[in-house]
C-alpha cells in the first residue's frame, strides 16, 4: 500500500531549499545520454458517413480505454447577454435523457466503474469517459445517449442556474479569479475571448435557449470523438457509425474572432477591493496564434522568464525579495489568439514594487539575451518533461485533442521538440522583441485603492473601477467622515423574527433584539438551523460603536469575529473573511458606525422617496472600513408572514454589492424584507414586538 | 477514489492519506500484466526492471526497508525526520542541487515514509536514466550531514506538522485513531511523531540510522519504462556496485491480540466545525489470505454513492455529512477504517448507532451478488489505472515484493480479489467488524455558546 504521507510539504521545503547557490560538486552528474526518439503513438483518423471526425489511437498497455468527445460548441457562441449557455448546456446533457433520470444516468456509468467529465472552455465543450476496455460498449451508449437524447428537465436547469449564481458569487470575492476576468476584457475587448458570465447573464438564459443551443451546435458535423487505449481501428470505425450514424448533421453556429484592441500605452486598471491584504497584479497583452513558428523559442522564453519555481520571477519576487507566495508567466494557446502575461500576488504594502520588478524582468527578457546556462535548462526541461505527459492514454488523447482543435500541423507532435532543440539565444531575444510590447501592456491590479493607487500611479496613468469594473473616482473610494446628526431618540426595545432563505432553502428563523441599556444599545441576531449564527454589538447613543462579536458556522465554512472598539479604533481578531485569520487595529473616520447595525439607523432616519445618504461604516466581520450608500427608490406595499406594510423600498450600496431593503413606512421605519439578489438571499419578516 | 469528501470538509492531513488509500487493491490475471526481471547484485541489492517501451520515459525508484515501525523508543518520527536528510546533500550532490538536476532533466521527484518502508524516486526522460542511478546511488553511498542541515531539518519538520496535523480540523484526531488500537511499540506511535521526540533527536543518530538501515542489503531498487535490461545493469552495476553492503533488516514481530474490547476516545478539536467518528478496527497483515474479502468489505461499505454507508447515512438519514474509508494494509496488524462527520446539528451518536446499525446488517445478512460485483469492477479498474505510467508500475512492484509472499503475486493477486464470494465477505464481517475489535475517535468541535 502507498502512503503519501507527508510529501507535500517536504516537496515546498525541496523548492525553497532549491534555490540557494550550490557550490561546485566534486563530481558531476553524468551528461545527458542522445535524446531517444520520441514515438508519438500513430493516430487514423476516419469520419462517419453523417460527418463525424474520429480519431483512434491504439494503446494496448493496459485494459483501458478513454473516449472524448469534443462538441465545437464553447463559449465563443454564447450570444450577448447570454454567457454562460454553452456552459449550462455541457452540464446537463448528462441529468437526464429520454429515458433515464440523472440518478438512473449515473447509476448506469457507476455500474461499470466508469468516469463522465463535462467541460466547457472558450471554443469547445469536451466529455470525457475513462473505462476498462470490455466496458466500452456502455460507454459508447452511455456517450450517446447523453450527447443525442438530452432532455434537459426544468428542474436540473433551475438548479444549475442557482449553481452558476453561486459561482459567479464566489468568483467576486476571489481576487485572483477577477484579476483574470478583468484582464481578459481589457487585452480581448470585443473579441469573444473576452466574455465571462455574469449574475445578469445567467439569469438570462432559458430552458428554451439551452434546447436551442443543442439542436444548432450537438450536430455530428461539429463535433470529433476521439478513442484512445485498448482499441482496434476496424471496432472503432464500426462502433463509431453503430452508435453515433443517427446523429443528425446541421449547420451550426460559426464563432466570429474579432480585432483585439490595439494599445498605444502601457496603463493601469486597478480595481478597488476595500480592506484587500494583497494585491493581484497581471502585466501582459494578447498573445501568439496556435501555428506561429515562434512558439519553441516562446517556449523557452518562458521557462526562463517565469514557467516554474526555478524562473526569474520567482526568483526574484519570491526567493530574492519575499514580496509574494509566487510569481509566474504564461503564453496561452488558443485557437485563435493566445494570451502573455507576468503575474504575482503579493502583499498590498509591495504592491508597487512587486509590479515594477514583474515589467523589469518583462522587459529585461526584450532587451537581453538570456545566459547559456538559462537557454540550455529551459530547452531540457521542455524536451525532457514532454513524453512524460504522454504515458496514459487520457493524456495521449489530450495532446492529439490540443493539435485537431487548435487546428495545428498533424507534425507538430513529432516536431516540437527539434524545434525546441534548435532554439538559440538569438532566437529567444527575437521572439519575446516580436511578441511582447513592453511599452503598451495592460496592467491589472485587483486591491485596495485607498491603499496602492498613489504608488501606481507613478509607474503608469491609473484609472480606477470597482470589482465589478464600473469606473469610480478616488473620492467614492476614500471612506469620508460625516457629520451626520444621528438620532437614537426613537430607538425602543424591539424582539423580532425573520425568515432567512438562501436560494430558495430555508435556512431557518432568524430571531433579532434590540435593548436600550442606559445610554447605550445592544442588538443581537442569531440563526439555529441549517447554518449557526450568532451575533452581538452594542453602540452609544450617536450609533457610535462599542462592541461587536460575530459566530457563523454553515458546514465546512466557518467565521468569527471579536472587536472592541475604544479612542476611535476598532481592534480585535477575525476569522474567516475573504482574507483569512487576522488582528484588526483600524482608526475609524468621523461618523462611522458598524455595518452590521444599517438596518437599525435607517429605522431611525427621515426617509422621504428620492433621498441619498452616505456613511462610513466598519465591516468588523473584516476589519474594513468602506463607505456604504442609501437611495430611497419609492414606495411599495409588501406582504409577509408579520402582516401587510406600507414600505419603502431602499437600495444600500456598499463594497460587497447592492442589497434592497423594504421598512415601515411609518417611524420608527423597522426592516420588513430584505433581498440580497447576487446571493440569492431572502429576509422576512415574521413577528414583531416593540 | 475515496476521497468523497475529503476537499470539502478541509480534511487536509487526513487527505494527504487518502488520497492513494485506493492503492491496496491489488492483481492481475491476464490485463494489467507486469514482465520484470530479478537481479541481485553481490552486495545485496536487489534490483528489479521492468520494460516499458510506450514512452521514452522511466521510473527510478528505491525503497528502504525501514519505517517508523523501526524507530527506537523515544525516537518517533525519527525515520521520516531522516528521509528529510536525504535531500540534504551527499559526496557529490550539494544541498538542493538534487531538485535542481532532476528538474532540469525535465524530470520530477519526491519521498515519503510510512511505518514499514521509506521510498526515494524520480521520473525522467529515459536519456537520464544514469542522472536518477547516479543521484540514489551517491545518496546510498554517501550523506553529508551537519548540524546546521538538521537543525534546519528539524524545525522544517515540526513546521510540517503545525500545517498538516496541528493546524487541521480533524489531524490530531486522525492520528490518534491511526494507532489507539495498538499495543506494541512498532505501531503505536505515529509516523510524524511526538513534538517532544523530535526535539530529542540527536545529529549522531543520523548517521547511525544512516549506517543501519540505508544501505544495498536493505534496499530494493526498481526501474520501469524505455529501458535496456543489459545496459541498464551495467550502469546500476558501475554506480552501485562498490556500495559496501551492509545489513537486512528485520521487521519486529510482536504479540498484537484481536478483540481487546472496544477503545474510545473522544478528542477536542478546536479547528473542526462538525463532529466526525473514526472507527478503525484492526486486520491482519496485508499478507493474510482475507486481505481481497477484507478490502472489498470495505468498498461495499464506503466507496461512492452506491454504496451502504452513503446511501444510509448520507442520502436516507441525511445524518452524516460524508462517510469514507479505506484499508490500511501492512506488514503488521493493518487497519479497516470508516470515518463518518455528522451534518451540521447531528449528534455524532446519531451517526455511529446508524453505522452500527449496517455493519451489523452485513454481518447478520451478508452482501449482495450486485454489491460484491460492483465492488469487483471497481477494484479492478483501479489496479488497472495505477498500473497506466512508469511509477504506478515500479510502486506496485515494490509492493508486492515487500507486503506480499512473492513477487510473482502482482500478476495473479486480481484472481484472489474475482474470486471472493458473499459468504466470504460475511464472513471477514463477523471476524473484524465486531465492537470488541474497534477503537472509535470522535473528534469533538468546541461546544458552540
Amino acid at each position: 500500500m502507498i502512503r503519501t504521507k507527508f510529501m507535500g510539504l517536504l516537496a515546498a521545503s525541496l523548492l525553497a531549499a532549491a534555490a540557494l547557490t550550490p557550490a561546485l560538486a566534486k563530481e558531476a552528474p553524468p551528461p545527458a545520454e542522445p535524446l531517444k526518439k520520441m514515438a508519438f503513438p500513430a493516430y487514423s483518423e476516419m469520419k462517419t458517413k453523417n460527418g463525424l471526425d474520429v480519431v483512434v489511437v491504439e494503446h494496448h498497455e493496459q485494459p483501458v480505454a478513454s473516449i472524448w468527445m469534443a462538441v465545437k460548441a464553447g463559449s465563443v457562441l454564447d450570444p450577448e447577454g447570454k454567457e454562460s449557455l454553452a456552459s449550462y448546456t455541457g452540464s446537463l446533457v448528462n441529468k437526464g435523457t429520454k429515458d433515464k433520470d440523472a440518478k438512473k444516468l449515473a447509476e448506469w456509468i457507476e455500474s461499470v466503474g466508469g468516469t463522465f467529465s463535462a467541460s466547457t472552455g472558450e471554443d469547445e465543450t469536451i466529455f470525457t469517459i475513462d473505462v476498462l476496455s470490455e466496458y466500452l460498449p456502455t460507454a459508447y451508449q452511455y456517450l450517446a445517449d447523453v450527447i443525442l437524447n438530452p432532455t434537459f428537465p426544468e428542474d436540473e436547469f433551475k438548479e444549475e442556474q442557482k449553481r452558476a449564481k453561486t459561482a459567479i458569487e464566489f468568483e467576486k470575492s476571489d481576487p485572483d479569479a477577477m484579476a483574470n476576468r478583468h484582464f481578459d476584457q481589457v487585452v480581448y475587448g470585443k473579441h469573444p475571448y473576452a466574455t465571462h458570465p455574469t449574475s445578469e447573464s445567467v439569469e438570462a438564459v432559458t430552458r428554451d435557449d439551452v434546447v436551442a443551443f443543442h439542436k444548432k451546435n450537438y450536430v455530428a458535423n461539429n463535433a470529433l470523438l476521439f478513442v484512445v487505449g485498448d482499441v482496434k481501428k476496424g471496432d472503432v470505425k464500426k462502433d463509431a457509425e453503430k452508435y453515433f450514424g443517427s446523429w443528425a448533421t446541421g449547420t451550426p453556429d460559426v464563432a466570429s474572432y474579432s480585432a483585439t484592441p490595439e494599445r498605444t500605452a502601457k496603463n493601469i486598471a486597478l480595481y478597488h477591493r476595500p480592506g484587500s491584504v494583497q494585491t493581484e497584479l497581471r502585466v501582459g497583452q494578447v498573445g501568439l496564434r496556435p501555428n506561429d513558428p515562434d512558439w519553441p523559442a516562446i517556449a523557452v522564453a518562458n521557462r526562463v522568464l517565469g514557467a516554474g519555481a526555478s524562473g526569474r520571477l520567482f526568483n526574484d519576487l519570491r526567493e530574492k525579495h519575499g514580496w509574494t507566495y509566487g510569481a509566474y508567466s504564461s503564453f496561452t494557446k488558443e485557437k485563435d489568439r493566445g494570451q502573455f502575461f507576468a503575474e504575482a500576488s503579493c502583499r498590498t504594502e509591495v504592491t508597487d514594487s512587486a509590479l515594477v520588478a514583474l515589467i523589469d524582468n518583462v522587459n529585461k527578457m526584450v532587451d537581453e539575451p538570456v545566459t547559456d546556462a538559462e537557454l540550455e535548462g529551459g530547452k531540457s526541461y521542455i524536451i525532457g518533461n514532454f513524453p512524460t505527459t504522454i504515458e496514459t492514454p487520457s493524456q495521449i488523447a489530450a495532446q492529439i485533442g490540443q493539435v485537431k482543435l487548435l487546428g495545428l500541423d498533424k507534425s507538430w507532435l513529432e516536431n516540437y521538440r527539434k524545434e525546441v532543440a534548435k532554439v538559440t539565444k538569438a532566437d529567444v531575444q527575437a521572439a519575446m522583441k516580436k511578441h511582447v510590447q513592453p511599452g503598451s501592456m495592460a496592467i491589472i491590479a485587483v486591491g485596495d485603492a485607498s491603499a496602492i493607487e498613489d504608488k501606481l500611479k507613478v509607474i503608469a496613468p491609473v484609472a480606477v473601477y470597482d470589482i465589478d469594473g464600473n469606473p469610480i473616482s478616488m473620492d467614492e473610494v476614500a471612506v469620508q467622515g460625516t457629520d451626520f446628526d444621528y438620532d437614537t431618540a426613537s430607538l425602543v426595545n424591539t424582539t423580532a423574527t425573520y425568515s432567512f432563505k438562501y436560494q430558495e432553502m430555508n435556512l431557518g428563523d432568524m430571531n433579532v433584539t434590540l435593548t436600550k441599556q442606559g445610554k447605550e444599545f445592544a442588538s443581537t441576531s442569531a440563526i439555529t438551523g441549517m447554518i449557526q449564527m450568532n451575533e452581538e454589538m452594542k453602540f452609544g447613543a450617536d450609533f457610535e460603536p462599542l462592541a461587536y462579536k460575530f459566530s457563523m458556522a454553515a458546514g465546512p465554512q466557518q467565521a468569527k469575529a471579536d472587536v472592541a472598539f475604544a479612542d476611535g479604533v476598532a481592534k480585535g481578531h477575525v476569522e474567516g473573511g475573504k482574507d483569512g485569520p487576522k488582528d484588526i487595529n483600524v482608526p475609524l473616520v468621523k461618523g462611522a458606525i458598524l455595518k452590521s447595525a444599517i438596518d437599525v439607523v435607517i429605522s431611525t432616519l427621515p426617509l422621504e422617496t428620492g433621498k441619498t445618504f452616505k456613511f462610513p461604516v466598519i465591516d468588523a466581520q473584516s476589519g474594513s472600513m468602506e463607505n456604504l450608500s442609501l437611495e430611497v427608490m419609492g414606495e411599495e406595499d409588501v406582504t409577509v408572514a408579520a402582516g401587510s406594510y406600507s414600505t419603502y423600498k431602499v437600495k444600500v450600496k456598499s463594497g460587497e454589492g447592492e442589497q434592497i431593503m423594504y421598512v415601515r413606512k411609518e417611524a420608527p421605519h423597522v426592516l420588513v424584507k430584505q433581498e440580497v439578489p447576487a446571493q440569492g438571499i431572502n429576509i422576512e419578516l415574521k413577528s414583531i414586538k416593540m | 477514489m475515496k476521497r468523497l469528501f475529503v476537499a470539502s470538509i478541509a480534511m487536509v492531513a487526513a487527505g494527504a492519506l487518502f488520497a492513494t488509500a485506493g492503492y491496496g487493491k491489488k492483481g492481475s490475471s491476464g490485463s494489467g500484466e507486469i514482465k520484470y526481471e530479478e537481479h541481485t547484485l553481490d552486495n545485496g541489492l536487489r534490483v528489479v526492471l521492468s520494460e516499458d517501451h510506450s514512452v521514452p520515459v522511466v521510473a527510478v525508484n528505491v525503497w528502504y526497508h525501514v519505517g517508523s515501525a523501526l524507530e527506537e523508543k523515544g525516537r518517533s518520527g525519527f525515520a521520516h525526520l531522516f528521509e528529510h536528510m536525504m535531500f540534504e546533500g551527499s559526496a557529490n550532490v550539494e544541498k538542493g542541487d538534487h531538485f535542481k538536476y532532476v528538474s532540469e532533466a525535465g524530470g520530477s521527484m519526491n519521498g515519503s515514509t510510512t511505518q514499514d518502508r521509506t521510498n526515494y524516486y524520480e521520473t525522467l526522460p529515459s536519456n537520464r536514466l544514469n542522472l536518477g542511478l547516479w543521484l540514489e546511488s551517491d545518496r546510498m553511498r554517501s550523506l553529508v550531514i551537519t548540524e546546521e542541515k538538521f537543525e534546519n531539518q528539524r524545525e522544517t519538520v515540526k513546521e510540517e506538522r503545525r500545517q498538516g496535523i496541528d493546524n487541521q480540523p480533524y489531524g490530531e484526531a486522525f492520528l490518534v485513531s491511526d494507532t489507539l488500537g495498538y499495543d506494541g511499540w512498532p505501531y503505536d506511535h505515529t509516523v510524524i511523531g511526538s513534538m517532544d521526540d523530535l526535539n530529542a533527536a540527536h545529529v549522531d543518530d543520523v548517521q547511525k540510522f544512516f549506517n543501519r538501515y540505508y544501505c544495498p542489503a536493505n534496499a530494493v531498487l526498481v526501474i520501469v519504462g524505455d529501458i535496456e535490461p543489459k545496459k541498464t545493469m551495467e550502469m546500476v552495476k558501475q554506480y552501485f556496485g562498490n556500495i559496501p553492503s551492509g545489513q537486512k533488516s528485520t521487521f519486529p514481530t510482536w504479540d498484537e491480540k484481536f478483540n481487546k474490547g472496544e477503545r474510545r476516545k473522544v478528542v477536542d478539536s478546536p479547528k473542526a466545525n462538525v463532529p466526525a467518528l473514526f472507527a478503525t478496527y484492526q486486520i491482519p497483515g496485508h499478507i493474510h489470505a482475507d486481505t481481497p474479502a477484507i478490502e472489498l468489505l470495505n468498498t461495499i461499505l464506503v466507496d461512492g454513492d452506491a454504496s451502504i454507508m452513503h446511501q444510509r447515512l448520507v442520502k436516507q438519514e441525511e445524518a452524516a455529512f460524508g462517510v469514507f474509508g479505506f484499508v490500511d494494509g501492512r506488514l503488521g496488524p493493518g487497519e479497516f477504517r470508516i470515518i463518518v462527520a455528522s451534518n451540521n446539528g447531528v449528534e455524532i451518536g446519531t451517526c455511529e448507532k446508524l453505522m452500527d446499525e449496517e455493519i451489523d446488517k452485513v454481518i447478520a445478512n451478508g452482501v449482495t451478488k450486485e454489491e460484491l460485483d460492483r465492488a469487483k469492477t471497481k477494484v479492478r479498474s483501479t489496479f488497472v489505472s495505477q498500473r497506466e505510467t512508469v511509477m504506478g508500475k515500479a510502486e506496485e512492484i515494490h509492493h508486492y515484493i515487500r507486503f506480499h509472499k512473492d513477487l510473482s503475486e502482482i500478476n495473479t493477486d486480481l484472481d484472489s480479489f474475482m474470486s471472493v464470494t458473499p459468504q466470504d465477505i460475511q464472513r471477514v464481517a463477523k471476524t473484524y467488524l465486531g465492537k470488541a475489535n474497534r477503537t472509535l475517535v470522535v473528534a469533538a468541535p468546541p461546544k458552540s455558546s
